[in-house]
């Protein structure tokens, strides 16, 4: 690994599953943390049982939903059932700085494995605890994935058309909000422990993590008494502001007119057609009042022209974008210039695309380091040069089945 | 600065300037929420325009800052800002692309006068490429991030979310860099530039559906109620009697008990054939369940069933009920719903804060709980420059006698 990534020499031990916990993780990775991820051939992440696979065929090895949320990481197989498994999961809390973990409030005390247990001797552990409604109240064991929880948190009732059934945002939608929380949190007490030496347990309920993506509209509900709900494309400080078919199937440009000034350079791009040239459409007021027949006219402009074209012709001068599918995200030039998509080779999937890093840092690297593991991929490895256990003793573990590996 | 060590929160030793408008100003309103001590620079306010401070919007974004103006079009107050910059640890900044450099007081600039600087930047697209200086905005990057696209019903045009979310990824992107950009700092002396793409912080929120295409070859589309994965798809939002429910049919443990408890409390109401409710839904495998065409098929019946049961029911009646038995069913929750939920209330979410018009408002507070160093939450936002005398002589009006007036920088803040 590099050596010019923010957490290098950090130790992580990655106890959590599926969404929140393994982004988290998945951060550190990436900028040089040592993380080991947990995993098991008798209750594998669910997520290596989920799509996409490599060709479309299915196997624990295959998946890169998996995939892309635990690259640059070690892999170490533990059978959870077995109490000795339990052992070894403390001896990587004492190894580590930080302890991920993502199951049912209670489970990690059950086996041994509480905060109070974990940092007895080990007082700098910081330890993040994440589930859908935190680790306290009356609703603490709710179980649920990022997709009932993007529901509860109001994203699906403001999703959509108003004449219509709210909608669903793809995918677990609050997942991708709440690992953002969890890892500042994480990276803000490493630096309190960096300066005192203090480590500390952090719950982050994925539900209040959420809801802080809809901090204004809770004030506007209790001061203003306007509760917010779905509005298709409408914006209620730019008009027009739509999503308007092109030339071919399923394509479309998204324009928001922002102000008075690219509504005067959209009209100009457009021709100057005559049905634009009335005053009123000169403030937002007016274009508001007038909308649907503004976004009418548009339609008819776009139509007959391709997408691309039509983005080339407004930008920059008007906010204006394709609005693209999955495949052609891997060709935008943007998204092409930032290196976002980084090709790994994967020991059973080949060379495949992760999701790269988000920020360009000017000092330091933070693209993935490496593939995602198999399951207990690097067991070995870990157990030896980690916990110092012999060969025989990690044969033993092998055999009595607390240690699994499918490579 | 002094004494930080005694302030509250895992960044309290932090002084960061927030130079953002809109969605950026909540990256610092995190940070100020971890303990960072956040000082917004914002123009002096203008009398033509309305006071940008008595908005929900500014309220929320700014809560727990300092407010201080500078008209930074002036020399007189780039200088003042340079002097501040050259005494804190991050810049956080949201203007366009080369806004900054051109006033001099971009990264290359203070970083000459301060190496250990922390610089954000967030920005719709990023700051270098072939769109940095395309004009952004929530719409536009909805749609340059796929996000809209697998959004909406299949016979309309693709949709956003309604409350702008995209600069609200790149926000909480620009926290998480700049929190590890600080930490590298205090190991190594050595601040760096952060630039955050918006466009990318969203694609991340695409969950797996960037990797189809590579891997079998396929597009997710947009699906309304029902959730796409692969070759197929299944429904997810149900009408109930007031509102809708979103309930996660799958296999195995906890899918089982799902669809077993629904079929279950249904027959009390309606016709369910034995050939659903014999069936042991537990073990049958999740994927099995959703990949198997003649298990699809039961899959099916079992949504007929629902789409009959659950208008019968009230959202907050299913959801109790789901609670007690663990069946994975959440309301589809207005805002309002919200506001009264129980465990929200039980964990002391929503914080009242007295603001400065006396009147006491309920903020969402504490997104996480640190056992030794607890967010400082629950702060009210600035008024715009209510600051000003903490760090120099200005003023918060904008004025022809104040902009050629010097005004002598005299800093008292520790």
């Amino acid at each position: 690994m590099e050596n010019n990534r923010i957490f290098e020499g950090l130790k992580v031990w990655d106890m959590s599953w599926v969404g929140v916990g393994p982004l988290t993780a998945r951060y550190l990775a990436d900028n040089g943390a040592t993380v080991v991820r947990l995993d098991s051939t008798s209750h594998p992440d669910i997520l290596r049982t989920a799509p996409p696979f490599k060709d479309g065929v299915p196997g624990f090895n295959r998946s890169m939903f998996y995939g892309d949320y635990n690259c640059s990481k070690l892999g170490l197989g533990l059978n959870m059932k077995k109490p000795e498994a339990h052992d070894i999961a403390f001896e990587m809390a004492q190894w580590a700085d930080v302890i991920i973990e993502s199951f049912t409030p209670g489970t990690m005390a059950n086996w041994g494995l509480s905060y109070e247990a974990l940092s007895e001797n080990n007082p700098r552990l910081i330890m993040l605890s994440t589930c859908m409604q935190g680790q306290t109240g009356p609703r603490a064991s709710y179980p649920g994935f990022g997709n009932l929880m993007a529901s509860m948190s109001g994203f699906y009732e403001i999703t959509g058309w108003p004449d219509r059934d709210p909608v669903m945002v793809y995918g677990a939608y609050t997942d991708f909000i709440a690992q953002r929380f969890t890892t500042m949190s994480v990276v803000a007490a490493l630096d309190h422990c960096h300066r005192t030496g203090e480590g500390q347990f952090i719950d982050v309920a994925q539900f209040e993590a959420s809801l802080q993506f809809l901090g204004p509209e809770f004030l506007d509900f209790e001061v203003n008494q306007q509760a917010v709900t779905r509005s298709g494309n409408a914006d209620s400080k730019m008009a027009p502001h739509g999503v308007y078919p092109c030339q071919g199937e399923d394509q479309w440009i998204a324009i928001a007119v922002k102000d008075n000034q690219e509504w005067a350079a959209l009209k100009s791009l457009m021709g100057s057609p005559a049905w634009a040239a009335d005053p009123r459409f000169d403030s937002f007021q007016g274009r508001n009042e007038s909308e649907s027949v503004i976004n009418d006219h548009i339609s008819q402009w776009t139509s007959s022209q391709s997408s691309e074209a039509i983005f080339k012709l407004l930008q920059p001068a008007v906010s204006a974008g394709l609005v693209h599918d999955c495949e052609h995200l891997y060709t935008d030039d943007q998204i092409v210039h930032r290196n976002y998509f980084v090709d790994i080779e994967h020991p059973v999937m080949g060379t495949v695309p992760y999701n790269g890093a988000q920020t360009a840092f000017s000092e330091s690297d933070n693209q993935p380091t490496k593939a995602s593991p198999c399951i207990g991929e690097d067991s070995h490895y870990v157990l030896k040069e980690f916990l110092n256990f012999d060969d025989p003793k990690i044969e033993e573990m092998l055999k009595s089945d607390v240690v699994q590996i499918c490579v | 600065m002094d004494n930080a060590e005694n302030k509250s929160g895992s960044l309290a030793p932090y002084t960061i300037l927030d130079l953002c408008s809109d969605g950026g100003s909540l990256c610092s309103k995190w940070l100020a929420d971890l303990g960072a001590e956040v000082i917004k620079i914002d123009a002096p306010h203008d009398d033509s325009k309305i006071a940008i401070d008595t908005s929900v919007h500014w309220r929320f974004m700014n809560m727990g800052k300092k407010s201080i103006t500078l008209d930074l079009e002036l020399k007189s107050d780039q200088e003042k800002f340079r002097l501040l910059a050259r005494q804190v640890d991050a810049v956080i900044e949201s203007h366009p692309t080369g806004w900054m450099d051109e006033r001099g007081i971009g990264f290359d600039a203070l970083r000459k006068e301060t190496p250990r600087l922390v610089f954000t930047s967030i920005s719709p697209f990023g700051r270098t490429g072939p769109y940095a200086h395309h004009s952004g905005s929530d719409l536009v990057l909805s749609a340059l991030s796929g996000m809209m696209y697998v959004t909406g019903d299949k016979d309309r045009a693709p949709v956003r979310v309604s409350v702008p979310q995209t600069y609200l990824h790149g926000a909480a992107e620009g926290s998480v860099s700049t929190t590890m950009a600080l930490y590298h700092a205090a190991k190594t002396g050595r601040g760096q530039h952060i630039d955050v793409s918006s466009q990318l912080a969203t694609i991340r929120a695409l969950m797996n559906a960037t990797q189809f295409p590579p891997l079998e070859g396929r597009n997710m589309q947009r699906s309304g109620a029902f959730m796409e994965m692969g070759p197929i798809k299944w429904q997810m939002v149900f009408k109930a009697k007031d509102g809708h429910v979103c309930v996660m049919l799958a296999g195995g443990a906890l899918g089982g008990t799902t669809i077993k408890g629904f079929l279950s409390w249904a027959a009390d109401d309606i016709e369910v054939p034995k050939a659903l409710t014999e069936i042991d839904w537990k073990k049958i495998e999740i994927m099995t369940l959703l990949f198997d065409a003649e298990k699809r098929k039961l899959l099916d019946k079992v949504c007929e069933i629902f789409n009959q049961f659950f208008p019968l029911h009230t959202k907050e009646a299913l959801y109790e009920r789901s609670l007690k038995e663990r069946l994975m069913l959440a309301p589809v929750c207005t805002i309002e719903d919200i506001r009264s939920d129980e465990q929200l209330k039980a964990r002391g979410y929503f914080s009242a804060i007295k603001e400065e018009s006396g009147k006491t408002v309920h903020y969402p507070g504490d997104w996480a709980k640190l056992s030794k160093t607890p967010l400082n939450t629950g702060r009210r936002a600035p008024l715009l420059g209510e600051h000003n005398d903490l760090f120099f002589k200005g003023s918060t009006r904008r004025s022809e006698e104040q902009r050629a007036e010097t005004q002598q920088p005299v800093l008292v803040e520790s």
